[in-house]
């Protein structure tokens, strides 16, 4: 993977460490947030190529990172993919009105994660 | 006169017979000329196309030899691309293995420093809690410690479930009670049938939490996430990873609180 930005933002830590093992490669930048607002924030001081957002997240909610991230100019484009915990399909679809660009359900495959992301990153 | 005339009119008749045969044989003789250059002109289009023929032949050989060659190639390349096609599956499902046992290790190597990454009690069980739910992939799940005096088993954690009517589990009852007591980890047929309680319907796993071969505690694992199609040979090392480290790590924080709890207490004037 060429040197990209990824932020990852999960409560949970041993997702956050998981995510960062799985992805990290030179050159790659991988930065964490373990909630919504700090998502929100690392999005706009760092606009990186992607977002793995996690959809439990304590002081602002996935929806609402989503619309927060797309009214920004800066962060409008970038794409986010859903870290969903449960297999139903209606939160699979649930994702996609407020502005996710994809999904993956937990317990994350590290093969589908990854092949996600080269995807949306153009590798 | 009449006699002369006669002799003349034979003569001309004669003459004329002559001329006519004459004329004929010329003109049998043209026709035959014209005969034998058409037979020529046949003989040396016969020659034309014998020769075409053994052109075409000899052509046709080649290139049946030329096609027996491709043929030949054909077959070579088709039996190289089928050993590069075994090669690639072999080597693509080396890639697979190889990514599978990553994806395993890291999942074993997340749990475990996370599990010892604090000395706090309740992110201790809130890391017990992200494993079964993030990597295992269960929502519904019960973290008991045994009492002090080793009767039953006290539910300090839990996820998805009624606390209240987990709350204990007298040591021997159910399949909760029964693997705290052996020791044994309670895996969906692996040839333990124990009985079942009602509230353990939709028990799938239990884990007894072991520490230093002493049993400490337990974790019981109810319904799977749907997408979950099963256990798989990674669970049963979270399993185990889990049976060793959960226990260990509430062990610690307990230990930990108790200190910290005397420390504090100790200051109070």
């Amino acid at each position: 993977m060429s040197a990209k930005k990824i932020l990852l933002v999960d409560d949970a830590g041993t997702m956050l460490l998981l995510e960062q093992m799985v992805l990290h490669s030179p050159g790659s930048q991988i930065l964490m947030a373990k909630d919504g607002e700090a998502g929100v924030r690392a999005a706009l001081s760092h606009r990186p190529d992607l977002i793995l957002l996690g959809t439990d997240l304590p002081r602002m909610d996935a929806s609402e990172v989503c619309r927060q991230l797309r009214a920004h100019e800066t962060t409008r484009e970038i794409p986010v993919v859903l870290l969903i915990p449960r297999g139903e399909d209606e939160n699979v679809e649930e994702g996609f009105p407020f502005g996710a660009n994809g999904s993956i359900i937990k317990p994350i495959d590290h093969i589908e994660l990854l092949s996600k992301v080269r995807n949306f990153l153009g590798d | 006169m009449a006699i002369k005339k006669e002799g003349e009119g034979q003569g001309s008749y004669v003459f004329k017979v002559r001329e006519d045969t004459r004329r004929y044989v010329q003109d049998l003789l043209n026709e035959n000329e014209k005969l034998r250059r058409l037979v020529a002109s046949l003989e040396s289009d016969k020659s034309r196309v014998l020769g075409e023929k053994l052109t075409l032949q000899e052509k046709m050989l080649s290139l049946r030899e030329e096609l027996d060659r491709i043929y030949h190639e054909q077959s070579d390349l088709r039996r190289q691309l089928a050993e590069v096609e075994a090669a690639n599956q072999h080597f693509s499902h080396q890639y697979f293995s190889v990514e599978q046992q990553n994806n395993n290790l890291a999942n074993l190597y997340v749990a475990s420093y996370q599990i010892h990454s604090t000395l706090d009690r309740g992110e201790v069980l809130s890391t017990i809690q992200e494993i079964v739910v993030n990597l295992i992939g269960s929502e519904e799940l019960a973290i008991y410690e045994m009492d002090d005096d080793g009767a039953d088993l006290r539910l300090v954690g839990s996820f998805g479930i009624d606390p209240v009517a987990y709350a204990t589990v007298p040591l021997g009852s159910g399949i909760i009670g029964k693997t705290a007591m052996s020791g044994e980890i309670y895996l969906p047929g692996k040839g333990m049938d124990l009985a079942r309680t009602p509230r353990e319907a939709n028990l799938t796993v239990c884990v007894p939490l072991k520490l230093s071969g002493r049993v400490f505690g337990s974790l019981a694992l109810f319904r799977l996430l749907p997408q979950k199609n099963g256990l798989e040979a990674i669970d049963y090392e979270l399993f185990d990873l889990l049976a060793a480290h959960a226990a260990t790590a509430l062990y610690l924080s307990k230990l930990h609180g108790e200190k910290v709890g005397v420390g504090r207490a100790s200051l109070t004037p």
